[in-house]
């Protein structure tokens, strides 16, 4: 990729030089067209002068004047040449020393033509082919004063003879070849020097002008993994880089969040993973300082066991995290009925929600869903898992559950929320908490959620959360549901969502 | 001595409440912080091991609190959190010790038995009282060169009354700071257990350092002839 300097200098400088060049060459033939039509006009001059003098006197076409009356025709040194034709095409008249026919070309009456030709003698030059009636000269005898021997001309006479004579006059053009070459020339240094001065100066003003965006370089440069917090000053930035500056600051910001929330998590995990290595060194140390009973020694290790797997529960749950992010997953599709899952996924938990007192309300049609039933199962138990825990003694949890187009939703809600809606947008991060005076540590490690849209969007749905006063809702959106019986579902006494309940108001 | 013990993480709190209450203290712990600022602000604790995040009341708010009421206890931060802006914070509140997760228990007890001295101003871990020497570092009793071989609530009734060698200690006093309150009633067992520290300490032919003050309670230390 060629640099934003070359390109700038190569584009302006072939533009200037091109146009330099065409002004040069405008410059040039317009002053040789100038030059040559003034020469053509003296050769015009000369070949009318030439034609003047020819006359037809007593039926015979005469050229009436001398060689010396023209002495370019009479030189020795680059002289001029002209040559006279009657119209049977039997030449008239030439110049002494032309020793060759000229060349003749297609010409018409009173219409000069032009061209540039190279004389006998191998010059280049220019000649003019005019075609002329001579004048007719009467004699004295045939004068209708002759009479009258007063005021009468010989030659005074407007009468033109019938005959045609072609006339060619042609000499070099050594002269306008000589101050052409020498404009060429004159045009072609003054033209490379400007063209160099020019570059030069345009070399400098890319430079200054390039200079604004290395100075952008520099702060940028200047940002790194340490202080993402840092912006690019926007008065930096001419007005036709703005726009990308302003871009570049948004993605510093996202970064500096990434690198905040990889530190926090980092953080977290180091202190997640610090109590319970606590738990399990004192309590080793202790039952190892003095002598107990075989059943205390059990007791202990029976907590250790219990701490290691609280710690293995946590550790899976980040390496599952992981995998979902980098796409390392299997899925296994399934058909299952939706009221189905829940219900298996409420058995464990009902008994905790039944010792907070919670109300549980359910509205699920049957529909049934093709996907991966364990990886939904995962999704829906910490879906309930976390209404249940987040709940309120004595509140209440609702779970409904719809086909919309070819999408099932499924919204989890609980009373008891103390989140506001700036902080709901956390509730996915990992080892988030909302509220670290509610939950004991140890017993969640906020990973939950972060599972559960993982888990969802590698099952191609999306979940949201948002609050409502003292409401939080979870909803889950998941593709491709075949709607079986469009019913609310009957659940009995011993069904297996517990008690029949109408669906909150 | 009374520690009280909020953490709020089960296994680290159990273990170390058993562990304290081998090496002799009386241990009180709870789980949540609301509780533990009503423990702390209540009782007569010497040392409170303090945890930092806990569930109702954080512990640095806890720390707050004791301190803005005054309360002549010293508090040892237990926490994960271990970086320098932590330590500094919690130290600039009022925490005399700060200890990161996870920790050795032996030094947890070094420092609970360093801050339990330094609240009565003795700064030697060895106390001498006449022929009495007692190593509160490796909790050995000597009377004239001989071992004492003390229980565990001998041995703290003893370091109490030592701790506070010439002083009249109070039965409440003793009570409040040497007896677990969840397993023992308190009727006259302190007295039963001065007895027992009598029979071990005053022997026959060496000077009585125990001494009941009627109507007050007891005081440790060399009678004049």
């Amino acid at each position: 990729m060629r640099s934003l300097q070359s390109r700038l200098l190569l584009g302006t400088g072939t533009g200037f030089a091109v146009g330099l060049l065409l002004a040069g060459l405008a410059t040039y033939f317009f002053t040789r067209l100038s030059l040559y039509t003034e020469y053509d006009r003296t050769l015009l001059t000369k070949a009318r002068g030439l034609a003047a003098l020819t006359n037809e006197q007593n039926d015979e076409i005469e050229l009436d004047f001398s060689d010396n009356m023209f002495v370019e025709f009479v030189r020795t040194m680059r002289p001029a040449y002209y040559q006279l034709w009657l119209d049977d095409g039997s030449v008239l008249e030439r110049s002494e020393r032309l020793t060759t026919d000229l060349v003749r070309i297609e010409s018409y009456l009173d219409e000069p033509q032009y061209a540039s030709v190279r004389l006998p003698d191998g010059r280049r030059g220019r000649q003019i082919e005019l075609l002329f009636h001579p004048r007719r000269i009467l004699g004295r005898e045939n004068h209708p004063f002759k009479s009258s021997e007063e005021n009468i001309d010989e030659e005074s006479d407007d009468e033109l003879s019938h005959a045609v004579v072609t006339l060619v006059v042609a000499q070099d053009t050594a002269n306008v070849d000589s101050r052409l070459a020498a404009f060429r020339w004159l045009l072609s240094a003054v033209g490379i020097c400007v063209i160099i001065c020019c570059m030069a100066y345009q070399f400098f003003a890319v430079k200054r002008g390039l200079h604004p965006l290395r100075m952008l370089a520099s702060a940028i440069s200047d940002i790194c993994e340490d202080n993402l917090e840092e912006r690019v000053d926007l008065k930096l930035a001419p007005p036709e880089v703005k726009s990308i500056i302003v871009r570049l600051n948004e993605l510093l910001a996202r970064m500096d969040l990434a690198f905040q929330r990889e530190r926090a998590l980092s953080l977290n995990l180091a202190h997640e993973l610090r109590t319970p290595l606590a738990g399990l060194r004192t309590t080793i140390e202790v039952y190892l300082a003095r002598p107990h009973e075989n059943e205390e020694y059990q007791n202990s290790l029976q907590r250790c066991l219990i701490i290691c797997q609280q710690s293995t529960e946590m550790v899976e749950s980040l390496l599952s995290i992981a995998q979902f992010e980098t796409g390392d997953v299997s899925l296994n599709a399934e058909t299952i009925r939706i009221d189905t899952l829940l219900a298996e996924c409420w058995a464990p938990l009902s008994a905790g929600a039944q010792e907070k007192g919670l109300q549980d309300f359910w509205r699920v049609p049957l529909i049934e869903i093709a996907t991966d039933v364990e990886k939904l199962r995962m999704v829906v138990s910490n879906a309930l898992r976390n209404a249940v825990s987040h709940g309120d003694v004595g509140g209440w949890l609702n779970v409904t559950a719809e086909l919309q187009a070819d999408t099932v939703r499924m919204t989890f809600e609980n009373s008891g929320n103390i989140l506001s809606s700036s902080q709901v947008k956390s509730v996915f991060e990992r080892f988030w908490r909302g509220d670290i005076s509610r939950t004991k540590t140890g017993n969640h490690f906020g990973l939950g959620l972060t599972i559960t849209r993982r888990l969802t969007e590698t099952l191609g749905g999306n979940v949201v959360a948002d609050v409502e006063g003292s409401v939080f809702r979870l909803v889950l959106t998941l593709p491709s549901a075949r709607l079986a019986v469009v019913n609310h579902c009957d659940l009995g006494r011993s069904g297996s969502l517990g008690k029949r309940q109408k669906a909150r108001p | 001595m009374r520690i009280l013990i909020i953490e709020d993480y089960d296994h680290v709190r159990d273990a170390l409440t058993k562990g304290l209450r081998d090496a002799g203290f009386a241990v009180d712990a709870v789980a949540d912080g609301n509780e533990g600022l009503w423990h702390a602000e209540s009782g007569e604790h010497d040392v409170i091991v303090l945890d930092l995040m806990l569930p109702g009341l954080d512990g640095l708010s806890i720390l707050e609190k004791i301190r803005e009421k005054n309360k002549n206890v010293h508090v040892l931060i237990l926490t994960a959190k271990s970086a320098v802006a932590d330590r500094i914070e919690g130290l600039n509140l009022g925490a005399d010790d700060y200890l990161v997760k996870p920790f050795v228990f032996g030094e947890l007890l070094a420092r609970v038995r360093a801050l339990v001295r330094r609240k009565y101003g003795e700064k030697n871990p060895i106390i001498c009282v006449a022929d009495l020497l007692m190593n509160t570092a490796s909790r050995e009793v000597t009377r004239a060169g001989e071992i004492v071989d003390l229980t565990a609530r001998e041995y703290a009734l003893l370091e109490f009354l030592a701790l506070r060698a010439g002083e009249v200690v109070t039965r409440t006093a003793i009570w409040e700071h040497v007896y677990d309150f969840h397993s023992e009633t308190q009727s006259n067992v302190v007295d039963v257990y001065v007895s027992y520290l009598r029979k071990k300490v005053d022997l026959p032919g060496l000077p009585k350092l125990i001494h009941t003050r009627r109507g007050q309670g007891y005081i440790l230390k060399k009678e004049p002839p």
